[in-house]
């Protein structure tokens, strides 16, 4: 008996990391049409993609890859003369999608974070194999965990391990 | 040989239909499930499982649970398993064990020659003997005979898992407290975790004939685990001990039962906002001579093998205790069918329910004690004495000695969180005094023996534990409980019997083969403080730790030394509670996934064309040369070097640290990071820099370009690429929040493929971009961003092996594309794709320096001939000052140097020492890289060498082992001196 889960890489999106003052940031983001999210580790949505607020001074834009350039290109003007660095790492991570009613058993493997404490619809860096990684949740039974793209093939290969899908039993 | 069955009627824990097949030391057994390997093997009349650890005595099982220190087995097959407890080992279909520290055979064993040899291997007889002529004489020999079992020759088909959890109230121990406890705590909607690590919840309940509200303790156990296991927030965990009680209420739990079934085991680290600490107690033994023959049997554990697997551990018993609880046993032996020839207590006087339970057997004994133990093999009978006489008052034939000496709460766990133990007077034991974490003790583990104590104790702790975390909690249900033996504990202090002869063995810890001679021959050589005695006689050190050795060790030092059992106090006790494997550890962290590593998104290809890959550093994989077919690795070097110097080379750059800055104070954030000054440079110039530790010495350097009038990229080693960022993180946000100033981690962000050689140029500009990369449009130090093979790209002038040389940097979804669009383009230049070993050799011909090569943690720019790298107008950077002082108070420097060998193919060792003559013992510096260029058809090497400047063409010797090698000093640059090839 394995565990109940589906393990498998995302299809990239895009990923801009915002870093500056709360204040700069929100008016950065009023200029795309949408706002800072207040509670901190939760994501608010808009019509182009969605924002998560990792930390007091930074967040996550994520959107669909049609968008990448107008989007870059778009926070480059509002975020010129301010002090908020919006950073194009699309490819710098890689995301993996994590589904099913052992999402949370296999997870407990691989972070530390109490998982009882992050709710639908958050978003929080966080450890996960002793890395630095992303781990969103979208439901009870649906994470997603983005990690640095060059320790994408070790983190598949030892999450695999953890939920026991590395072999035929 | 027939096998003697011992079983009987009854046996809570056994289900009869089903048949169990084990073999044990070569012999085929059945058992029934729910058998432990040790109540089978009782069963099937087999009481001599193994050896002791010194002197080979035979041994039996002298307890139940993890008291039981005697019964260590081998699991031989799939999942060998060495020093396993056959009293906690679930019997299983297909089970092989066999003996361990004994042979040929269990029978038949050399070892117990060292019998012959005990009066002279006492207590520490190491520190003493073993010395002439020198102690690797004996080392081989005593190595051979040391240890139980072996250790797994194959990785175990099921895996380890590691996990972590959270739970408002976790609960260590399901005996009565513990459930209770967790009924409290679950009831006000805690999340609860409760741990246990026998095979079936309820501890004593097991074999206890007292009721609960009219039902047996097992029906009692059963309804609650019940009502636990239907609550959502109720995780619970059998087979499961907590083994570490860590800062910040962190326990570690080994579950040696986990779910799913493809787990071995699993390691789960617990952080509980309460711990519960409701562990139960060990029953301890009375010492006297031979009390480790097979069939010394603690009395609790006699009760649990007869009441819960239906099994007589003997014929005919005798009793000896010093308390009232033993008088259970003494119920459980009669309605069993076993003789009971004699009943001993250490007390003069007793209750009289005590009395009449002791009418059950032959005779009863008040104010005496068992002197010996008669028989080898098995015990064969025993002789008792009055406490006052000497001499052996009567002998009574048995089969079977059932020992009480009192009970030792189990405050492991307790004492691992900080908590400090007081001795208790009434009980004769440690109990737990102060708390020093979020935690609370229950029940027999804070010396509350009695059973209706222990339900309201455990009770009254979850109802606490809630309630300190803000939850609502019930009122506590009366619970009615009769139990015979529920009278008050009575005990009278006894530790040991001394023997009558002094060759007799009395033993205190059975794991150790440590007696209470050991203890007194430790006293008379000094050694007074408990923590000494312990290390010296190595009681309290076995694999049980000393479970139910420790506090009677500590009775007989005390009652030896004529000093109070608070005075000689507890040793420290540490994690594990009980062994842990070593797979526990490492969890899935395992053979291709042991460390991480990282790759580029060229990684594959370069494996695919037959590099020989390695880990460069900051755990990237990368290619460190490419053989051709029937080329060995020197060959396929030069190769590679030749190539870049003559026509046009190609690596992967992609793990080059790299870091996004944006503010205004971008430039003031360089100049306090870098020695050099990062002031004016235009847009698109980059600028190489270094930067120091606080101490004065070079920690990075790299090339930082201006992308914009208040945007920078930073690159530093790729080995530094985590220190580099946690350096950025700490200044920026720590040291000078005032600067306004942000910066990106980009390193995976971008690809890197990297041109270089006379024909680099000729190359990019034979593929389409809308870059100018003429030399005078495009000048070294620069960048450009554009379209390059229709990829957007980032391209920048600088040069690490000294030859023209173009990085390509494009996202790194593209940089495969990039790679291969390279290769193809380079093939009617006969590009080839180079590795870090030939990067190696070039670098050295330029004479540029390298981190962990001539950057080894003790220089400073000016020793590496760098001052012109070091502002003079700057008032401050990172470590400046320390610099200087250094600077001012050192005579002597180390300075690169060149180094040209003599023999021209004679390659002088990296790392080796450099003297200044050929006697000289003397380093006066060292040879920090050395390598065959074939660019130059010779030998060369850098190296640090004491005011080396001053000493260009003197000769120096390097010493490789003993081989002296000499060499020419001369200036650290073999290749294009002015640089002119880099900058065309």
């Amino acid at each position: 008996m394995t565990f109940d889960i589906d393990i498998r890489f995302r299809q990239p999106v895009v990923l801009i990391d915002v870093r500056g003052e709360a204040e700069c940031m929100k008016s950065v983001l009023m200029g795309l049409g949408t706002q800072l999210p207040e509670s901190p580790y939760s994501i608010l949505r808009w019509d182009s993609g969605a924002v998560c607020r990792v930390g007091r001074n930074w967040c996550i834009i994520m959107t669909d890859m049609i968008n990448e350039l107008s989007l870059i290109a778009e926070l480059d003007r509002l975020s010129r003369g301010v002090l908020v660095q919006c950073t194009c790492v699309t490819d710098a991570y890689q995301g993996i999608e994590l589904t099913g009613p052992d999402t949370r058993d296999v997870l407990s493997q691989i972070t530390p974070l109490n998982l009882y404490e992050l709710e639908d619809d958050c978003a929080t860096f966080t450890e996960i194999f002793g890395l630095r990684g992303l781990i969103i949740r979208y439901s009870v039974g649906k994470f997603a965990v983005y990690c640095d793209r060059s320790y994408a093939d070790y983190i598949m290969k030892r999450m695999l391990k953890c939920a026991l899908l590395h072999r035929e039993w | 040989m027939s096998i003697r069955s011992n079983r009987i009627a009854g046996g809570d824990l056994i289900v009869r239909s089903q048949k169990i097949r084990f073999e044990f030391n070569g012999r085929k057994y059945t058992g029934f499930q729910g058998d432990t390997l040790a109540s089978a093997l009782m069963a099937n009349g087999i009481d001599f499982v193994s050896r002791s650890f010194k002197y080979h005595r035979p041994r039996g099982f002298s307890a139940s649970g993890y008291a039981d220190v005697s019964s260590m087995v081998q699991i031989d097959g799939d999942e060998d398993t060495p020093n396993v407890l056959a009293s906690v080992t679930p019997l299983s279909e297909g089970l092989t064990a066999r003996s361990v520290n004994c042979w040929p055979s269990l029978e038949f064993d050399v070892g117990t020659a060292l019998r012959l040899l005990s009066p002279i291997i006492p207590a520490g007889f190491y520190y003493k003997t073993f010395m002439w002529p020198h102690w690797h004489l004996f080392e081989p020999f005593i190595r051979k005979i040391a240890g139980f079992g072996n250790a797994p020759n194959s990785i175990p088909v099921r895996c380890f898992g590691k996990s972590y959890d959270y739970c408002d109230v976790l609960i260590v121990g399901a005996g009565p407290s513990g459930l209770s406890a967790g009924l409290a705590a679950s009831r006000s909607g805690a999340r609860v975790i409760l741990a246990d690590d026998m095979l079936q919840p309820g501890g004593g309940l097991l074999s206890s004939s007292a009721t609960i509200d009219g039902k047996s303790g097992i029906e009692w156990v059963s309804e609650v685990v019940e009502e636990l296991d239907a609550n959502p927030s109720v995780t619970r965990l059998q087979n499961a001990t907590a083994w570490g009680y860590l800062e910040g209420n962190h326990v570690v739990i080994s579950e040696r039962s986990p779910t799913p079934e493809n787990l071995l085991r699993r390691s789960r680290r617990v952080w509980a906002k309460q711990v519960i600490i409701a562990t139960g107690a060990f029953e301890r033994p009375i010492v006297f001579e031979n009390n480790d023959r097979p069939g010394v049997m603690q009395a609790s554990a006699v009760s649990s093998y007869i009441r819960n697997y239906a099994v007589k551990p003997g014929q005919k018993a005798v009793v000896f205790t010093n308390n009232n609880s033993a008088y259970r046993t003494v119920s459980d032996l009669s309605r069993a069918g076993i003789s009971i020839a004699a009943v001993v207590d250490v007390r003069s006087r007793v209750d009289d329910h005590v009395v009449k339970v002791a009418s059950q057997a032959t005779d009863f004994y008040q104010d005496s004690i068992v002197q010996t133990v008669y028989g080898n093999k098995r015990v064969t009978g025993v002789g008792i004495r009055s406490r006052e006489t000497g001499r052996i008052k009567r002998k009574i034939d048995c089969d079977l000695v059932c020992v009480s000496g009192g009970w030792n709460p189990i405050v492991h766990l307790f004492s691992q969180s900080g908590g400090s133990l007081d001795y208790n007077e009434q009980i004769h034991a440690f109990i737990p005094a102060q708390l020093l974490q979020k935690s609370l003790v229950a029940g027999a583990a804070r010396g509350r023996f009695n059973l209706r104590d222990s339900l309201r104790d455990g009770f009254e702790a979850g109802k606490l534990a809630a309630e300190t975390i803000g939850l609502p909690v019930q009122a506590q249900p009366s619970l009615k409980v009769i139990d015979r033996f529920d009278a008050e504990y009575s005990i009278e202090e006894f530790w040991s019997v001394p023997p009558i002869n002094r060759l007799g063995k009395a033993f205190v810890d059975l794991a150790g083969d440590v007696t209470v001679n050991d203890l007194h021959l430790a006293l008379r050589e000094g050694y007074e403080s408990i923590e000494h005695l312990k290390r010296y006689t190595t009681a309290g050190m076995g694999l049980d730790q000393g479970k139910t050795a420790n506090v009677t060790a500590i009775g007989i030092v005390a009652k030896h030394a004529g000093v109070s059992m608070a005075e000689v106090g507890t040793t420290t006790f540490r994690p594990p509670y009980t062994p842990v494997e070593f797979g526990e550890f490492a969890g899935s962290c395992t053979e291709d996934v042991v460390l991480p590593y990282r790759y580029t998104p060229m990684t594959e290809w370069h494996k695919s064309a037959g590099a020989v890959m390695f880990e460069a550093g900051a755990r990237w994989v990368r290619p460190s040369y490419y053989p051709l077919s029937g080329e060995s690795m020197d060959q396929a070097i030069q190769r590679e070097c030749r190539t870049v110097r003559q026509g046009v080379g190609i690596y992967d750059g992609s793990p080059l640290a790299k870091f996004a800055i944006k503010g205004a104070d971008s430039e003031t954030l360089l100049d306090l990071m870098y020695t050099n000054s990062f002031q004016n440079l235009d847009i698109q110039q980059g600028k190489y820099g270094v930067m120091l530790h606080e101490d004065g010495r070079i920690f990075d350097d790299g090339v930082t370009f201006r992308l914009s009038d208040d945007e920078y990229l930073m690159s530093g080693a790729t080995g530094n690429g985590i220190l580099l960022e946690t350096r950025l993180d700490s200044f920026i946000n720590v040291e000078r929040p005032d600067l306004n100033v942000l910066f990106t981690p980009v390193t995976s962000q971008w690809a890197n493929a990297t041109v270089c050689g006379p024909l680099a140029r000729t190359l990019l500009e034979s593929v389409e971009s809308d870059i100018n990369f003429a030399a005078d449009a495009f000048p070294f130090m620069h960048m450009r961003e554009g379209v390059f093979a229709d990829m957007s790209v980032r391209i920048f002038r600088v040069s690490f092996t000294g030859e023209l040389s173009f990085e390509i940097n494009t996202p790194a979804r593209y940089g495969l594309d990039l790679w291969t669009h390279l290769i193809k383009a380079g093939d009617q230049f006969d590009i080839c794709p180079i590795g870090s070993e030939a990067n190696h050799v070039l670098r050295v011909e330029k004479g540029f320096i390298s981190l962990g090569h001539e950057v080894d943690g003790t220089i400073d720019p000016y020793d590496l001939g760098m001052a012109w790298i070091v502002s003079k107008k700057k008032s401050d950077f990172i470590g400046m000052k320390a610099m200087q002082i250094r600077r001012k108070n050192d005579d002597t420097r180390q300075h690169l140097i060149g180094l040209l060998p003599i023999n021209s193919s004679e390659l002088l060792p990296e790392g080796a020492p450099l003297i200044s003559t050929i006697k000289s013992t003397r380093a006066e510096g060292f040879v920090s890289a050395s390598v065959w260029s074939s660019t130059l058809d010779r030998t060369i090497a850098l190296g640090l060498l004491a005011n080396g400047r001053e000493r260009l063409d003197e000769t120096v010797y390097a010493n490789a082992n003993g081989t002296i090698i000499p060499a020419i000093v001369c200036k650290p640059i073999f290749y294009d001196s002015d640089g002119r090839k880099m900058r065309m």
